[in-house]
């Protein structure tokens, strides 16, 4: 598994257009694979191009030049129709400003893109009220999103992105308009997307607390990726501390170190071990994008 | 996505801008309302005109006359066979003859109609005062006919009016006996009073039992060598002229449905610039533009529809008040209650059917727009 690279990115570029001979180069031919159940980095000052290289990741712009290649299958080749469903169902996205439909509850707002697939109503709420559970907001799911707080709010945005149990998440800034409680409530999901689910994690982010939890770290400036670090305390360190660590802003929430106790360690470390093993192996083309309908990541996390 | 799921967030939509809703909706309410109370007025008023001009038991009665050859002639026979036709209800003959009055010294021609009791009802005669003849000396005479004789109703009732004719057998003098007065014109008198032995019928009428089967009946009768007329092109006539007022009356509530298309366009453009960051989101979690533009398309045409039966009602409800106004008015001076409004079901159907077909394609545009935003600007329009 961890030998398949799920995002293969060949020479991306991004120029911006602003008036004749005026040009932004936003991204200079960027070369990078990420590998199934990685929790990736994107870090670098504003302006840097991370949201640039997502958003063509995400199949919302496309690049300049270069390809996007994911499961085997370059985004530039597909149809209005197939990146549509790409958005959907292969990728989930959670943004800094959350982007929930303000006139639908938190179950509709879950359920929604399960809606777009034309998924039976019955089928998505069953499914949105289980992903409530997963975020524990539960109690919320008839509430508007302006009832919520922002922490509630981005943890809805999180179910609402793993409904249709995509391959990867892509992570925006998604603490960046969060009191630091909630923040950390947030990265904790997300870290257990990438840790239990060994769901593919893309976290662009400004603060550098939470480095320490990914296992590959892409620094940008310029447009450019600076370096990518491997992430060795990810690997070496235990776990539990490093979750704790980030528990202890807030030293006796009992929460986080039970949360920290559920994580598989040495399940963890073989396969941050084998993904750091591969990266120099040329990739080989795994599955293909059309024939994943089932959803091939992994199960949710139950709890 | 699933249609009924569209129609959901439509649905919810609509409800978010509670007020923007309803006036839009109240816009086209006032113009499919227009347009309902202005052609309902004009079908109400064809439909007045129809019965009263041209009533519909008219239009069933074929009047058939003697051909041009001399063995076409209108005896008892004839009249039987008219009877065995297919379609045909009654059959009533006439005998026509110039009477002489002699009122005191003056004397006056009057046609008489010698017809049987019967025959009133087929041409549903109305009478004002006494009664319909029986007896064989009896008769009814117009309104109109009293006026030229200078008799008054109440001095004519009940009495005798003696006259002469010209028959086969020379001058026969007679009398008949006044039992009742009508309104129209002319005179009828029991068919036995005016009838000679032999002689043929001067016309017959036939009545069929349903309007379609006139122009067969009639096709029938005229290869047995008989002339026959028909009341007939009076009602096209009326139809005629009262598409052309429907028409006049159903474009000045359009003026009204036009402005109100004008602001289900404006309400939709403004919905789209609100919306604009809402659509980045859905499109960027895996909405389509497809389904994007059917969710405006479907807000616009539930608008539309919402106002088509709204309007439809409102429409038939102001009709329907000022009727009753009219013949309160009506009746409290002495006239009669008449329906001026009549929405026909397929007009009704087609007024909320249009309202909903025009409103489909004022939000098409605001959908297009919508379905084309490019999914990153829309995410970062605020």
């Amino acid at each position: 598994m961890a030998k398949i690279p799920v995002i293969k990115a060949i020479n991306l570029s991004k120029t911006f257009k602003l008036g004749k001979d005026n040009e932004i180069v936003a991204l200079h031919s960027v070369n990078f694979e990420i590998y199934s159940g990685e929790l990736i980095c994107f870090f670098g000052p504003s302006g840097c191009g991370k949201s640039t290289l997502l958003s063509m990741l995400a199949g919302l712009q496309p690049p300049t030049s270069g390809e996007v290649i994911v499961r085997g299958k370059n985004l530039a080749e597909l149809k209005k129709k197939q990146i549509s469903e790409y958005r959907r169902s292969k990728i989930g996205m959670v943004f800094q400003q959350f982007n929930l439909i303000l006139s639908m509850n938190v179950l509709e707002n879950i359920a929604l893109p399960m809606a777009f697939g034309g998924m039976k109503r019955k089928r998505r709420i069953q499914r949105a009220e289980h992903l409530l559970e997963v975020v524990e907001l539960s109690e919320k799911k008839k509430s508007i999103p302006a009832d919520l707080s922002g922490g509630q709010q981005q943890r809805v945005a999180i179910a609402r992105s793993l409904i249709n149990n995509p391959w990867i998440i892509m992570a925006d800034e998604p603490t960046g308009n969060l009191d630091s409680k909630s923040a950390d409530d947030v990265i904790k999901l997300l870290i257990s997307l990438s840790r239990k689910s060994k769901r593919t994690v893309i976290l662009i982010t400004h603060n550098p607390e939470y480095l320490q939890y990914t296992d590959r770290i892409f620094r940008m400036k310029d447009g450019r990726i600076d370096k990518i670090e491997v992430n060795a305390k990810t690997a070496k360190v235990d776990l539990v501390d490093s979750v704790a660590k980030l528990g202890s802003i807030k030293e006796d929430d009992k929460e986080t170190y039970s949360f920290g106790a559920e994580l598989g360690e040495a399940d963890i470390n073989d396969t941050l071990k084998d993904i750091r093993l591969t990266q120099g192996e040329d990739a080989q083309v795994g599955g293909e994008i059309s024939n994943l309908e089932e959803g091939e990541a992994g199960e949710d996390l139950k709890e | 996505m699933k249609i009924i799921d569209i129609l959901r967030i439509a649905a919810g939509n609509l409800k978010r801008n509670r007020l923007r809703t309803t006036l839009t909706v109240s816009g086209v309410v006032v113009g499919v309302g227009a347009i309902v109370f202005l052609v309902s007025l004009g079908f109400g008023l064809q439909k007045l005109a129809l019965d009263k001009i041209v009533r519909l038991d008219a239009l069933k009665v074929i009047t058939v006359t003697p051909g041009s050859k001399s063995d076409s002639l209108l005896t008892p026979d004839v009249a039987e066979s008219f009877r065995k036709i297919g379609g045909v209800e009654a059959v009533s003959p006439i005998m026509r003859t110039l009477g002489t009055f002699h009122l005191g010294n003056n004397e006056s021609d009057q046609v008489i109609y010698g017809v049987k009791p019967e025959y009133l009802g087929l041409e549903n005669v109305k009478i004002s005062a006494g009664n319909a003849f029986s007896g064989k000396n009896e008769a009814i005479v117009s309104k109109d006919t009293l006026a030229n004789f200078g008799i008054t109703q109440d001095n004519i009732l009940n009495k005798e009016l003696p006259f002469s004719y010209e028959s086969s057998k020379g001058t026969v003098k007679s009398n008949l006996k006044v039992v009742g007065v009508f309104d129209d014109k002319g005179i009828y008198a029991s068919f036995d009073l005016i009838k000679n032995e032999g002689d043929p019928y001067s016309a017959i009428r036939v009545k069929v039992r349903d309007k379609t089967q006139v122009a067969q009946v009639k096709k029938t009768i005229e290869s047995m060598g008989f002339n026959t007329a028909v009341i007939q092109d009076q009602s096209a006539a009326v139809n005629q002229v009262f598409a052309i007022i429907n028409i006049v009356l159903g474009g000045f509530g359009m003026i009204a449905f036009f402005v109100a298309a004008i602001g289900i366009f404006n309400t939709m453009t403004i919905s789209l610039l609100e919306r604009t960051h809402e659509i980045g989101v859905m499109k960027a979690i895996g909405g389509n533009s497809k389904d994007i533009a059917m969710i405006f398309i479907t807000e616009s045409a539930l608008i539309g529809f919402l106002g088509g039966v709204f309007g439809l009602f409102t429409g038939w409800f102001l009709g329907l008040t000022l009727n009753l106004l009219i013949n309160f008015m009506a009746t409290q001076s002495g006239g009669e209650a008449v329906g001026l409004f009549d929405i026909p079901v397929i007009f009704g159907a087609l007024t909320v059917f249009f309202s909903f077909f025009i409103s489909t394609i004022a939000g098409i545009w605001p959908a297009r727009r919508a379905a084309k935003l490019n999914p990153l600007e829309a995410l970062r329009y605020e």
